[in-house]
C-alpha cells in the first residue's frame, strides 16, 4: 500500500489569525466534527496555542445558542 | 480601563418599540451597576438558534460593548440580567483591546435570517476536510498491515482439523 504523507498546517497560522471570535461560526464549524464534538489536534493540525484559543471560543458559542452541544443525525 | 462585550438573546417575536425599551433597561443598568461608559450597543442578528433556549428556535442577538473600571459588581449585574424576563440568555466577555466603533445602521435594514449554517464554503475547508479524511486512513492502513503480521497462518482450520481427527479416534 502506498499513501502519501501530507503535511499537516496550523490553519490560523497559514491565515494570521491571532485572535479567534466566538461569533464566527464558520471559522469554528471546520474544527468541529458533524457531531458536534471538537476535532483533536492530531487531526485537524493546529498549534497548541490555537487550539487552546479555539476550544474557548466554541465553547463559548455553545453556551450562547450559536453551536450545538450535541447534533444529532436526523432519523 | 477594561473593555466587556456582552451578547444577549431576546425574543423576535417583539416589535422594535419593546426591542429598544430592552436596550434602554439594559444600559440604565449597566450605568448603575458598573458606572459603565457604553461604546456600542446595536442588534447583531436573528438567528435560529442550535438548540431551544426558553422554547425558543429563534433568536435576536444584541451586542453590547463597553468599558467599565469597576468590575467587583459585575456578578450583581449578571444576577439582574438572569432574573430579567426579557433577555432569554445573556453572556459577558471581557475583551483584550478596545473594540471598534460600529457604524453601520441596522435599524434601517432588516436584520436577516441566517440558515446556511450547515453548508460547506470555503477551498479551505474542503482541505482540511481532505486532511481529517487522510490521517484515519493512515492509522486504518497500519492497523491493517499490523494485523496480517500478527496472525499465525491458518491455524483456527488445522485446529478444526486436529479436533476432527480426535472425535474420529475416539
Amino acid at each position: 500500500m502506498t499513501f502519501q504523507n501530507r503535511k499537516k498546517f496550523c490553519y490560523f497560522k497559514e491565515n494570521g489569525i491571532v485572535d479567534i471570535d466566538y461569533k464566527d461560526i464558520k471559522l469554528l464549524r471546520r474544527f468541529v466534527n458533524d457531531q458536534g464534538k471538537i476535532m483533536p489536534r492530531r487531526v485537524t493540525g493546529t498549534s497548541s496555542k490555537m487550539h487552546r484559543k479555539l476550544v474557548k471560543s466554541i465553547k463559548r458559542a455553545r453556551s450562547i445558542g450559536l453551536m450545538a452541544y450535541i447534533e444529532r443525525a436526523n432519523d | 480601563m477594561r473593555y466587556y462585550e456582552i451578547i444577549y438573546i431576546i425574543n423576535t417575536n417583539y416589535d422594535s418599540s419593546t426591542v429598544d425599551k430592552c436596550k434602554e433597561e439594559v444600559e440604565k443598568e449597566l450605568k448603575e451597576f458598573l458606572n459603565a461608559n457604553i461604546i456600542n450597543h446595536y442588534i447583531w442578528t436573528k438567528k435560529k438558534l442550535a438548540y431551544q433556549i426558553k422554547k425558543q428556535r429563534y433568536g435576536l442577538f444584541i451586542l453590547l460593548h463597553f468599558e467599565s473600571l469597576d468590575s467587583e459588581k459585575m456578578p450583581d449585574f449578571n444576577k439582574w440580567m438572569k432574573l430579567n424576563n426579557h433577555v432569554m440568555r445573556h453572556m459577558t466577555v471581557s475583551l483584550d483591546s478596545k473594540p471598534e466603533i460600529y457604524e453601520g445602521d441596522l435599524q434601517t435594514e432588516k436584520p436577516k435570517i441566517n440558515e446556511e449554517d450547515v453548508s460547506v464554503e470555503n477551498n479551505d475547508a474542503k482541505e482540511l476536510g481532505q486532511n481529517e479524511n487522510d490521517s484515519p486512513s493512515e492509522i486504518q492502513d497500519n492497523d491493517l498491515q499490523i494485523d496480517e503480521e500478527e496472525k499465525p497462518e491458518e491455524d483456527p482450520k488445522e485446529i478444526e482439523k486436529e479436533q476432527k481427527n480426535d472425535v474420529s479416534k475416539s
